[in-house]
């Protein structure tokens, strides 16, 4: 029971996005979360890592609610939790080796030469060696996305969350990304989070998936059980028929 | 961030403080190395003066005004100047500001005092503060000279005053009178020619009266050519050169009938001398303006000798024998 | 009908006045939030000297041309302008008292708005539009101590020392104008520019220009971190940031003038 939304409310203006969205990951498990573009997704996400603050509703995260934290204590928190956003959000400015290792930084102890040892693995497990200095402009894409999981796996968070990992990126690639995701679950026995709108990937990574309409979670069940499922909804956004979501309005 | 850029950053800051330390000293004129030293002056007032004004002597720049403030009190105002150390100041040194040119920008100049000893200078009581003065800067002349115009023309009007028209027409009319009188003067001279040879000393009292009267007039004609714009001027000319005309036939006359009045003659022609050359005066224009604005109780006495001829003609007229005590009558 | 209520003068008057208050008031939510963030150093203080010298050294050269060019212009206008009545070693005094009090700073504070105003704005809405600044809090960053105090305080101390150099340009610009071409002498010119000089006259500078750095700055941060949807949004918030700075300097050129001379 590690990460826990609780009737999470949050609207952007006059637009509500989420509206009693409900969520909890268990220990070590991988869940995915699939659901139309802007239907708030990546709104869950970020309240996950308190960038943003639920309107109404609590968020739980290693049992510490973020509702009522100072930025000190949801610092600490953060430090477990590796985020990798949809275009990677490498910072432009600094190197690939420098990307990576600024979450390190943050660590006290850390010395120059462990964080320096440890850039090297993180971009080893991505299959990145060789990159160390290069800038995030000079890389592709699928290249982009995998220097951001490294600088997210980078702090040896217990928690993972992903933002559309595959989306934009060709099949060969999409294929990478979602073996690396099942790589680091297995190696480093995080729990994890993917937000997507691609099926086969969840299908492929996720231990249970979550489908949100509306601002909740219309569906939740295990990859057998969402193929299973009878919901028009579900079976509209699985099988691509608009007119079966519009249908359940 | 190569330590090339560190550098370039640290010398960007370095080069910035720099100029603004050096810049601000240089341009204050401060000379580093020399020693400097303060003096301090008091004022009455101190016109225009700010901090950072030049401190002079000789016309050569020596420092600058470190600071003005009102003593506690409000009596006076001290200056203190940062001065060269080794600048000797003259004897019994005093200050004196004044505006360093027309716009605006004033200096502190120490001098002796002698060089100046007409100005008042603000006396400190503790030894070693200099006394000073400052001039009256260009609106201060400015107001000075309006007052010097104000009471010109408070003069102005009341020298009007004293010459009216009623003034010059007393005039006008006491040489008419002269006229007429001198006129019945050679008249009866002629009727009584020859016939009798001596002339009473009457006649040389009289006479001598009739100098006075004209020594008065003398003075009040000096007054004519201020009104010799005026009309009617020419014909008060032609008037008083006839009467001198009149006047210098009449001491012809008597001096050829008579011995006895030689020294009368004398007399009466002096005044006329006097009345003459004040005809050529008048005629060439020359002015007493001068004298008239240096000493207006000139006008007045112009006035009362006009008055006291006036009275001198009347009374002739009336009784000419008072004057004149002819044995004929 | 709605579209009708939106054209409604009262209603976009009050729109309007309501956002600029909002935006103010976000403003000096950020200024919070970097004032709160100062105690980091460790997170700013490896990033300024890198701000200082993008916002400062590298500002150097553009500051230094305009107001080359500008003491040029003002001698020339001020010998025209003085022809006859007023002495020429005037042209030294209007140069140098302008140059000090006004131009140096402001021309500076506007050109700097431009570049760097700008540049920040553009940086940083990129960093907010592409979740770089998400990035930052997700790895424990406080985005205000590792974006904004470093560029904030950089302009805080560049700012002057570019003012004060560009000064000096000018100056020197007016003074070799009035050798050349205004047939002064280097006494003359320097007995006009010493006629009202006053030490406060720089310090004076020093303080606009400290407080046209934070302006030019901070205005840039808040543009940058307000930005919203992608690179129009990002063009928007450049803008922005340079017109309002702009308009920002202005007012405190006349705050300025109007508390401290």
């Amino acid at each position: 029971m590690s990460i826990v939304l609780q009737d999470v409310h949050k609207a952007f203006g006059s637009n509500q996005v989420l509206r009693g969205f409900s969520l909890e990951v268990h220990e070590g498990e991988t869940v995915a979360i699939v659901g139309q573009s802007g239907t708030g997704k990546s709104v869950a996400l970020k309240h996950v890592v308190g960038l943003l603050k639920p309107d109404r509703g609590e968020v739980w995260v290693d049992g510490v609610n973020l509702g009522q934290l100072a930025v000190e204590r949801l610092n600490e928190i953060r430090r477990h939790v590796g985020y990798v956003f949809q275009f990677a959000a490498l910072f432009d400015s600094l190197t690939i080796e420098e990307n990576v290792g600024l979450g390190l930084r943050r660590i006290p102890e850390m010395t120059e030469k462990a964080m320096a040892e440890r850039v090297r693995e993180c971009l080893a497990l991505v299959e990145l060696e060789g990159y160390e200095s290069r800038f995030p402009a000079e890389l592709s894409g699928g290249q982009k996305k995998r220097a951001g999981l490294a600088r997210a796996i980078a702090t040896q968070p217990r928690y993972l969350l992903y933002d559309e990992p595959t989306t934009g990126l060709d099949p060969v690639t999409t294929t990478v990304i979602n073996r690396l995701i099942m790589k680091t679950r297995e190696e480093l026995k995080v729990t994890t989070v993917v937000i997507t709108h691609d099926m086969e990937s969840a299908y492929l990574v996720a231990d249970r998936i979550g489908m949100i309409h509306e601002g909740v979670i219309r569906f939740m069940g295990t990859p057998e059980e969402v193929r299973a499922c009878s919901d028009p909804v579900v079976r509209g956004f699985i099988e691509g028929k608009p007119e079966l979501l519009e249908g359940a309005g | 961030m190569t330590r090339h850029r560190e550098i370039l950053v640290g010398v960007v800051i370095v080069a910035g403080v720099f100029t603004a330390v050096v810049g601000t000293l240089w341009l204050q004129e401060v000379t580093l190395g020399r020693g400097t030293r303060e003096v301090e002056a008091l004022f009455d007032e101190v016109g225009s003066l700010m901090r950072g004004n030049p401190v002079k002597l000789r016309g050569v720049g020596i420092g600058r005004v470190q600071s003005i403030a009102v003593e506690p009190g409000g009596e006076a105002v001290r200056v203190r100047m940062r001065i060269q150390e080794d600048v000797e100041l003259p004897a019994d040194p005093v200050v004196i500001l004044a505006p360093e040119s027309m716009f605006g920008d004033w200096q502190a100049e120490i001098v002796c005092r002698t060089v100046y000893p007409q100005f008042d200078y603000y006396e400190p009581r503790e030894p070693e503060v200099l006394g000073g003065h400052a001039l009256p800067d260009i609106t201060r002349l400015t107001a000075a000279a309006d007052e010097i115009s104000a009471t010109l023309t408070v003069l102005t009007a009341r020298v009007e005053q004293a010459f009216t028209e009623e003034t010059a027409q007393n005039i006008s009319l006491a040489i008419d009178n002269i006229q007429e009188v001198s006129e019945r003067l050679r008249d009866l001279v002629e009727v009584q020619a020859g016939a009798f040879v001596e002339l009473a000393t009457e006649v040389e009292s009289a006479v001598v009266e009739l100098g006075g009267a004209a020594r008065s007039a003398n003075l009040a004609f000096q007054k004519v050519d201020e009104i010799l714009g005026a009309p009617g001027t020419e014909s008060l000319l032609e008037d008083v050169q006839a009467t001198v005309f009149n006047l210098r036939e009449l001491t012809q006359d008597l001096g050829s009938t008579a011995q006895g009045a030689q020294v009368l003659v004398m007399h009466a022609d002096s005044a006329f001398v006097r009345l003459d050359r004040l005809m050529a005066q008048i005629e060439s224009g020359e002015g007493a303006f001068g004298r008239l604005m240096a000493d207006e109780t000139l006008a007045i006495r112009a006035q009362d000798a006009l008055r006291d001829l006036q009275a001198l003609l009347e009374d002739f007229k009336e009784n000419p024998h008072r004057y004149v005590r002819l044995s004929i009558f | 009908m709605k579209t009708r209520f939106l054209l409604n003068p009262f209603y976009l008057v009050g729109r309007s006045a309501l956002d600029t208050v909002a935006q103010i008031g976000r403003w000096g939510g950020l200024a919070m939030d970097t004032l709160r963030a100062l105690p980091q150093v460790g997170t700013w203080g490896r990033l300024l000297p890198g701000q200082m010298a993008r916002i400062g050294v590298d500002s150097v050269p553009i500051a230094l041309f305009i107001a080359a060019f500008t003491g040029v212009v003002m001698a020339l206008q001020a010998s025209y302008t003085f022809t006859g009545a007023v002495p020429l070693y005037f042209v030294g005094t209007l140069v140098g008292k302008t140059m000090i009090l006004e131009l140096g700073p402001v021309l500076t504070g506007l050109a700097l708005s431009g570049r760097v105003g700008a540049s920040i704005a553009a940086e940083l809405g990129t960093m907010r539009v592409t979740e770089q600044i998400d990035a930052l809090e997700t790895m424990a960053y406080d985005p205000a101590a590792y974006l904004v105090v470093p560029r904030v305080l950089a302009g805080i101390i560049m700012f002057p020392v570019v003012v004060i150099l560009a000064t000096a340009t000018g100056i020197a610009a007016g003074w070799l104008t009035s050798l050349q071409l205004l047939d002064m002498s280097t006494p003359e010119f320097m007995k006009g520019l010493r006629l009202f000089f006053l030490p406060w006259d720089v310090q004076f500078a020093v303080i606009k220009s400290l407080s046209f750095g934070l302006t030019v700055t901070s205005i840039g941060c808040f543009f940058g971190f307000t930005t919203r949807g992608g690179a129009e949004g990002v063009g928007l918030s450049t803008t922005r940031a340079v017109v309002v700075s702009s308009m920002v300097i202005l007012v405190l050129d006349a705050f300025w003038a109007a508390t401290l001379l």
